[in-house]
């Protein structure tokens, strides 16, 4: 049995305020609505004859809805969700059959998943060799192309986006799904950047850098081997990661950010272990929604739990193991200072070279725009860039009004891209997609 | 890092690359392979030493937001206020005037927000800037995109040295929030401004007129530019105490006096043959007007630009001049004028008159004028049921205090449940009794019902046969009860 959300919640799971305030506004719109604690359903008359129905089952959260729309959740599975929040969902112990047609299909799924057998261990070792040597092959190609790039110059070489997208799908075809995308990011630097010949040779230079340390990967400790098959897109199985030792601490939900390419949706989720310090990054992936299969703690919130890091040099992600408490929110955070966050960086590269960022958070720092350029200086007149999109920076801006706060976010190695921002007790999330006010509200 | 940058975009075929001025230098020595393989191995080195050895740079903090001595939104209101304005609610101009009563002030963390808001919402800017207050103004000052949404009033030097645009746009701004500055700061000027931009400027004048722009205006009648002239006479027609009116009035007691017979008191026109110069300067022309002749033009223009309070003293209350007798010739174009004069002027007792005496065929632009409480009575006596869904309706409840009176809403919502009614006899989707017919009618219940109306929608809802009209009626009930929420929250 699941209580009813609070009305924050229900803010949260919405795709964006419109959606949410259109859904507010159906409430009078609904008839034979019921729960019976696991799920939701309803229907709701819109301008059509038939009415749509609406089911939401509570466990995942997942949501089913007969209309058209693209949003996901729809404003109809949201304004279910809000007046149930309301109180006026009325207890019943069976779902009619409109709603029962999907929940059975989804527990029938869920059930399987748990008596999926596990991959026999001889024909995976036999795959996994395979892909080695494919993998092997696809690198040395690669790094043909790259030495050819810099044998007859930058200048002269075809950087236009197909060049890029042939070898990102030859890339592809040697599985190294982690290079590819690499090189799928190359045409906008080019198209985006003053100085991308710097830029694209650091890329060059990265990549075969990886080659290299690839060749010789039986030559490498064990954690950096982790840590260049992880850079070249070698699968890590999630069991496998379950069987690393877990680190318990309390930790804190510093940061949130959800984003989307091509329907592929990507849950960034930044840890800080109140009593280790440890920093640990949860990352999921969901297809065509933003729907998640795990379940997270909200921003602000602090969770004592244990968990287990994916191998490598520099071990930043992680997933959730046990929880040993319910999360609760969290008020205060330890200082962070400039030059802890340049130490954790420069400590995170020497391990992992090809590092693009770590997290950082400076305690007591002002955020500040000043002749075009965005920064955050400390009590001593220290700064660093900013970077990040507009409304994020100017949102920090005005957070902080010229007074000093508390920034979180990734320090590249040239600049912050800022992620949360507390203030006076309250984490607020900075960048967009996400329901700002609503995750604040949820704190309370 | 250069040296090794050019080597890469000129080729290792033709430059050999050279590891000097590195940090990393000597180790690049010992990068293995031929010269394309050491550059990208070299400069693979160098990048991680570089931004593992990123150093604080130094910078000079600017002054802080001034601080807003305010209370805070509530968090559930703030929650809301992002979502009603991506909705474009109609609830906010509601919501907005509780907020600037009650006295708050936006949180931090939505400012940025609302600022990029107020510059795209014409509707609403100048509340969401007061709700943003000082820190809003801080951050405006910061942006350079933001700079229209800068509101001190000490910023003049837009008005002293900015381009024409952002000139027209702190005179249009300021006219709004402060009349006499604005009017002070474009007195001072007004002599050598160039001819085109007086004719922008006088247009803005509009808001916020009053009776201390008549100087100016006078000043205007006599501009080189066409434009300038036309617009000054369109302003000053609207300003019964200014020397113009004077000057109207005297022609109208001219030309226009009542002759009182027993039993046959009328009024008789007496035009002159020419104009003088002086009344060309005050905006009458010589324009043909309905096939009438230049003599009713004139007579139109001076009518309509002399205070109606000439024709109270000659002939008595708005009522009686209404109803007194004119000649022929005359009577349509008197009528015109007097009530063209009503809407200029915004003179209540003349648009009672008018109403009491044309009923339904009163104009649109008189009916707001009168005052509510009178239009109020009116709507309650029934005289006003055969159009108070209709177009021109609308004009009835313009300026109606807000929320209406519960009697109003009954009345509106009989009304709506009569049309509803014969629409459930038609049996079609559209038409003129359908609920799309009478959107407008429905959005200002939304808004303007008092809260105690959502239940006799809900009965009306119950009670309608009209699938559409029943949905109608329970999505209006449910809207009010959603304003409602969002207003509580505020207290």
């Amino acid at each position: 049995m699941t209580s009813p959300w609070s009305e924050g919640q229900v803010a949260s799971v919405a795709p964006d305020a419109g959606s949410l305030a259109a859904a507010a506004k159906l409430s009078a719109a609904w008839s034979q609505t019921g729960s019976n604690g696991h799920a939701l359903w309803g229907l709701c008359q819109g301008s059509g004859k038939s009415p749509y129905r609406s089911v939401v089952d509570l466990s995942g959260p997942a949501y089913n809805c007969s209309c058209p729309s693209r949003k996901f959740p729809c404003k109809h599975a949201l304004g279910l969700l809000l007046i149930w929040s309301q109180g006026r969902v009325p207890e019943q112990s069976e779902p009619p059959s409109f709603a029962n047609d999907w929940l059975g299909l989804r527990a029938g799924r869920a059930a399987a998943a748990r008596t999926a057998p596990p991959a026999t261990t001889s024909a995976g070792a036999k795959s996994a060799e395979r892909r080695a040597e494919r993998v092997a092959a696809g690198l040395d190609e690669l790094d043909l192309w790259l030495t050819d790039q810099i044998r007859g110059g930058l200048g002269a070489a075809d950087i236009s986006a197909s060049a890029f997208d042939a070898v990102a799908a030859r890339m592809v075809d040697a599985q190294a799904p982690g290079i590819a995308s690499a090189l799928r990011r190359l045409p906008i630097v080019v198209a985006t950047r003053a100085d991308w010949p710097g830029r694209l040779l650091r890329e060059y230079a990265r990549l075969h850098l990886l080659v290299v340390a690839h060749r010789r990967l039986s030559e490498l400790p064990e954690p950096l081997q982790a840590t260049v098959r992880s850079h070249v897109g070698y699968p890590v199985a999630t069991d496998s990661v379950r069987g690393e030792p877990g680190i318990r601490d309390r930790w804190m939900v510093l940061g949130m950010q959800t984003t989307e390419e091509k329907r592929l949706f990507t849950r960034k989720v930044w840890l800080l272990g109140r009593d280790h310090g440890r920093r640990a990054i949860l990352l999921d992936f969901a297809h065509g929604s933003a729907h998640f299969p795990t379940v997270i703690p909200p921003l602000g919130s602090l969770v004592d739990a244990t968990l287990h890091f994916y191998p490598g040099a520099a071990p930043l992600r992680a997933q959730f193991g046990d929880t040993h408490e319910a999360p609760e929110p969290f008020t205060t955070v330890a200082p962070g200072d400039i030059d802890t966050a340049l130490d954790d960086f420069a400590a995170a590269v020497g391990a992992d070279p090809w590092i693009r960022s770590w997290p950082a958070l400076l305690t007591g720092v002002t955020p500040a725009f000043d002749g075009g350029h965005w920064f955050v200086v400390d009590a001593q007149g220290r700064a660093l860039p900013l970077s990040g999109e507009d409304p994020v920076l100017w949102r920090l801006l005005g957070m902080s009004g010229g007074s000093p706060v508390t920034v979180f976010g990734e320090w590249t190695s040239d600049s912050l891209v800022p992620v949360s921002v507390f203030d006076r007790g309250d984490v607020y999330p900075l960048v967009a997609g996400t329901p700002s006010t609503a995750t604040a509200r949820s704190r309370r | 890092m250069s040296e090794l940058l050019s080597a890469a975009l000129l080729g290792t075929a033709r430059s050999a690359p050279s590891f000097e001025g590195l940090a990393t230098g000597a180790l690049a020595q010992s990068v293995g392979g031929d010269p394309a393989e050491t550059l990208l191995g070299a400069a693979a080195l160098e990048n991680a030493y570089r931004d593992g050895g990123v150093a604080a740079s130094t910078r000079v903090l600017p002054a802080p937001a001034e601080d807003d001595p305010r209370v805070q939104l509530p968090p559930a209101s703030a929650a809301h206020l992002m979502q009603l304005l991506a909705a474009k609610s109609w609830t906010l101009t509601e919501w907005f005037a509780v907020v600037a009563e009650r006295g708050y002030r936006a949180p931090d963390h939505l400012v940025a927000d609302l600022m990029a808001v107020a510059r795209t919402n014409d509707t609403h800017r100048e509340s969401i800037l007061r709700l943003a207050g000082p820190r809003g103004q801080w951050l405006a000052a910061q942006n350079p995109d933001w700079s229209m949404l800068i509101r001190r009033s000490d910023r003049t030097d837009v008005w002293t040295h900015g381009a024409h645009q952002e000139r027209l746009l702190w005179l249009t701004t300021m006219r709004a929030v402060n009349p006499a500055i604005a009017m002070a700061e474009l007195r001072r000027t007004w002599d050598a401004e160039r001819g085109e931009h007086r004719a922008a400027f006088i247009a803005v004048l509009g808001t916020g007129l009053g009776d201390a722009d008549a100087g100016l205006l006078e000043h205007a009648l006599d501009d080189r530019r066409k434009e300038v002239r036309q617009q000054a006479v369109q302003l000053l027609r609207q300003l019964p105490n200014s020397a113009y009116a004077e000057r109207m009035a005297a022609r109208a007691r001219a030309w226009v006096r009542v002759e009182a017979k027993p039993l046959r008191t009328r009024l008789v026109v007496n035009m002159p043959g020419s104009l003088d110069d002086s009344a060309r300067r005050d905006g009458i022309e010589d324009v043909h007007f309905k096939n009438k002749g230049i003599r009713s033009w004139w007579l139109r223009m001076v009518v309509t630009a002399a205070p109606l309070s000439v024709w109270e003293g000659m002939i008595g209350s708005a009522s009686s001049a209404l109803e007194i007798r004119i000649e022929d010739q005359w009577r349509e174009v008197m009528t015109e004028a007097w009530t063209n004069a009503t809407v200029l002027q915004r003179n209540p007792r003349w648009a009672s008159a008018l109403l009491h005496r044309e009923g339904r065929k009163t104009e649109r632009r008189v009916v707001p004028i009168v005052p509510a409480r009178e239009r109020l009575a009116y709507i309650l006596s029934g005289h006003a049921d055969s159009y108070l869904l209709g177009v021109d309706g609308a004009a009835l409840f313009e300026g109606l205090p807000h929320p209406w009176p519960l009697d109003l809403a009954a009345r509106v919502i009989a009304r709506l449940e009569d049309v509803a009614g014969r629409h459930a006899e038609t049996g079609k989707d559209l038409g003129q009794f359908s609920r799309h017919s009478h959107y407008s009618t429905l959005r200002s219940a939304e808004t303007h019902f008092p809260f105690t109306a959502a239940p006799l929608f809900r009965a009306a809802a119950e009670r309608t046969r009209d699938p559409g009209w029943q949905q109608a009626f329970a999505s209006v009930a449910a809207n009010i009860d959603h304003r409602r929420t969002v207003l509580k929250e505020l207290e």
